[in-house]
């Protein structure tokens, strides 16, 4: 920064850019410039320095690891408050379900980590490819149902790019952070051209006492990829399975975030300069409509303008959106990349559900492990099972949940018939609360034309920026797959010998860290924000990265798609870079 | 005062006892009973506690002397957290594991914004029943608290019964770095061992019993916050 140049401030935009009048300081010029480097802009990261491109990355939050990262095996802290998140917690998004409300602020628990390594620090590192049905649902389902099978109001679409397209980078992403599983035990799983790097992590008995009942009953359990190496893997050790582990950060590097894989690659080549504490407030434009960079408050407070010849947008879903929304000028009055008033629409979240039994006398140390430690089952996810008798399209993926639990998540997960307190309560806990297991599924919500989000008009941040608001709801065909899937689950554990089984309701969960939509890729500029490159179709030299391309959410976790996805984007646009570039808006 | 014969019986956390009131009143004329300090007095003796202590929690649950709840109020929490989890003869009462003191302490740090709740909610229970919540009956304080549940106690702000059960839960299974989950009592009464950074196959097959070791994230840095 020494070669800084000062320049009078910038003209704020109207909505709402907190710069008082005084000096912004101009930087160098950068080939790239990145907001965020979290799962997608480290991916990103390591392909657009490998080949030779210099990249400054901005993010919001520090730069932790180990020593902190332990002294967060702290259940309260980390599950129950999340006060290590100043800047999500200070700009929480508002939700409403339809337009004729008033959005209220939402807090709903999620946790969307600000740091270098974003939200890959402490997810539950479930590492699932997508099926094929993913990519194609609109037209799978038209194909063997008929149009007229899809749901109303759905704006359901086929995906840019195909799952064949998309191999190869899982491919890449798995090897290089460090995937653990077995290919092949799930028959419906899309070809893969090579097994997992690693095998999958240890057995742990009440996901092996589950996966039997799945086999009992004809479903196909297989192992549930993890995010987290189950041997030592690139110079890092392997999981321990401490128990602390989704909603945690991992104390000695097992968990496969880009804070630990692909961001220190990248650091080594010498191209890749990170400023974290750094909150970017817009992308700027030139007069020739393209992105010139952005502009941020440092971690010394002082507001810079970073020039560069690309401008990635790598922070969350809906961070990205806002940023695009937050841009807006004279060139672009309704926010870039949104002429055709795009941006914000198809925004999908999972529901996300749980089922639980228990089993008295059972003891499955419960208190250990990971989540991604177990079984998963896609016999009720996608097209795997005949749709012809239901009244509904889609479904829901399953994943054996056993592991994990804390002590005070422990204390609230109590069968139906037990009260909430007193005696009967406490002593139920005491016999029960390590005889419980759990199952989770994620049923593949829908996108709606009603579900959209963009910025509230009543709510701000305490920089006077606006937050994001969703207005977002599920719909019927959501609720019966969450009933179908739901009932087959609890018969599941009923099988296996639970005295109770009990289970939650759909509800609409905006804000449930699986957030996509929002800037859907496609070929049609007219209804789509991105291309199939995650370029947006209006400023070419503009991408988006993660989840908002997503046309669907898929009943499985997103991360590594998110993953793949940016480094197919990121590999485009170093081999393009020049034409990229210079090419007219 | 009702003293815990196995805990009393420590020097050292007696003498860090009287060390933590001095040190708090500094300042302050010295015999000043603990309770005429301010709150934020009391905050840096709880703080210099703790550093002392680890295990976090004082050795008997009547030392402790509330930061933002009154005395009377303090009662009546006192009283909830025993029906909320009463003792039996498996599992540990609410008081003696320390639910009320992470109450309080926390109601002084990350929960300031539940307080008016708290005195409202607090003083809505007191009365409810003659005489007193504090000094009821346990029957009568059920009936109080499940009324409460039910969201039709007089003068009892909206939805307070879920966030006094929520906190008193925090406090039962918290790291007891806040002061709650004194002793390990409520990780002991769950079964589960405390932090244990290592767990083999065979500790997680089922029906492995693993030993309690009672490792509170203290050792490895944490704070309460």
């Amino acid at each position: 920064m020494t070669d800084a140049t000062p320049v009078t401030n910038a003209t704020p935009s109207a909505a709402g850019t907190p710069v008082s009048p005084g000096e912004v300081t101009k930087l160098e010029m950068t080939d790239v410039v990145m907001v965020g480097i979290g799962a997608a802009g480290g991916i990103a990261s390591y392909v657009l320095t490998a080949a030779g491109l210099k990249v400054v990355a901005i993010e919001a939050g520090p730069r932790l690891g180990v020593k902190e990262f332990l002294a967060h095996a702290d259940e309260l802290q980390s599950s129950w408050r999340w006060d290590g998140e100043p800047k999500f917690n200070k700009e929480m998004p508002t939700w409403r379900r339809s337009p004729d409300e008033k959005a209220e602020v939402y807090a709903s628990g999620a946790k969307m980590s600000n740091m270098v390594g974003g939200t890959s620090v402490h997810y539950a590192a479930v590492s699932y490819r997508f099926l094929e049905y993913d990519f194609k649902e609109r037209s799978s389902i038209i194909e063997r149902y008929g149009e007229e099978k899809l749901p109303k109001g759905t704006a359901i679409a086929d995906w840019a790019i195909t799952y064949d397209e998309l191999e190869p980078y899982y491919e890449n992403v798995e090897k290089l952070i460090g995937v653990s599983g077995k290919g092949g035990e799930n028959p419906f799983e899309a070809p893969r051209k090579s097994d997992y790097p690693l095998p999958p992590l240890q057995s742990f008995g009440g996901a092996d006492y589950l996966a039997e009942t799945m086999a009992d009953l004809g479903y196909h359990p297989y192992r549930t990829p993890a995010g987290i190496i189950s041997k030592d893997y690139d110079g890092r050790p392997a999981c321990t399975l401490c128990g602390y582990c989704g909603s945690y950060e991992c104390w000695n590097n097992a968990k496969s975030s880009t804070l630990v894989s692909a961001i220190p690659h990248a650091e080594k080549t010498g191209n890749l300069e990170i400023r974290t504490n750094s909150r970017v407030f817009r992308v700027l434009t030139d007069d020739s409509g393209r992105a010139s960079g952005v502009e941020y408050r440092g971690d010394d407070g002082q507001m810079y303008i970073q020039p560069a010849k690309l401008v990635i947008l790598s922070a969350y879903t809906f961070e990205n959106i806002r940023l695009l929304l937050l841009s807006a000028n004279d060139q672009f009055p309704s926010g870039l990349a949104n002429n055709a008033g795009q941006v914000g629409k198809h925004y999908i979240s999972h529901t996300t559900l749980f089922a639980f039994g228990v089993f008295p006398g059972k003891n499955f140390n419960r208190f250990s492990g990971s989540r991604a430690q177990g079984f998963s089952m896609d016999d009720f996810y996608g097209d795997n099972f005949d749709h012809s008798d239901l009244d509904f399209v889609s479904g829901a993926d399953v994943q054996t949940f056993p592991a994990e639990s804390n002590p005070i998540g422990a204390s609230r997960q109590i069968a139906p018939s037990v009260p909430q307190w007193g005696s009967d309560y406490a002593n139920w806990l005491h016999e029960n609360a390590n005889s419980v297991l759990e199952v989770e599924y994620h049923i593949e919500t829908l996108p709606y034309e009603g579900n959209y989000i963009d910025l509230d008009p009543d709510h701000v941040d305490e920089d006077g920026v606006p937050v994001i608001r969703f207005t977002y709801d599920i719909g019927e065909n959501e609720q019966r797959i969450s009933e179908y899937v739901g009932t087959k689950v609890e018969e599941l554990l009923t099988h296996r010998g639970a005295t109770e089984t009990w289970r939650g309701k759909a509800n609409p969960s905006p804000m449930s860290t699986h957030d996509v939509g929002g800037a859907r890729a496609g070929d049609d500029p007219e209804t789509c924000v991105l291309d199939k490159h995650l370029l947006t179709h209006e400023i070419p030299n503009l991408a988006v990265l993660g989840g908002a391309g997503f046309a669907s959410i898929s009943g499985h976790n997103p991360t590594e798609t998110i993953e793949a996805w940016a480094w197919l984007a990121a590999e485009h646009i170093a081999e393009n870079f020049d034409s990229i570039v210079n090419s007219e808006a | 005062m009702a003293e815990n014969p196995s805990h009393s019986s420590n020097p050292s956390l007696r003498l860090n006892r009287r060390r933590l009131v001095q040190g708090a009143a500094v300042g302050l004329a010295a015999a000043l009973p603990a309770r005429m300090l301010s709150a934020s007095d009391r905050m840096a003796a709880w703080n210099l506690w703790q550093q002392e202590n680890p295990g976090a929690a004082p050795d008997t649950v009547d030392e402790y002397v509330p930061i933002v709840l009154s005395a009377t109020e303090w009662a009546t929490l006192t009283a909830v957290v025993n029906r909320l989890f009463p003792k039996t003869d498996a599992t540990p009462g609410g008081a003696e594991t320390g639910a009320h003191i992470f109450i309080d302490r926390t109601l002084s740090t990350v929960y300031t914004a539940n307080i008016p709740d708290y005195r409202a909610g607090l003083a809505a229970i007191e009365k409810s029943v003659d005489g007193g919540f504090a000094a009821a009956d346990p029957d009568m304080q059920d009936a109080t608290l499940t009324e409460l549940e039910a969201g039709k106690l007089t003068g009892a702000p909206d939805r307070f019964f879920g966030t006094l059960l929520g906190h008193t839960r925090q406090g039962m299974f918290c790291d007891p770095i806040y002061g709650g989950n004194r002793q390990f009592m409520g990780w002991d009464m769950i079964g589960y061992p405390g932090i244990k950074l290592v767990w083999s196959e065979d500790e997680q097959a089922i029906d492995a019993m693993v030993k309690p070791e009672h490792i509170s994230v203290q050792k490895y840095g944490g704070q309460a916050r």
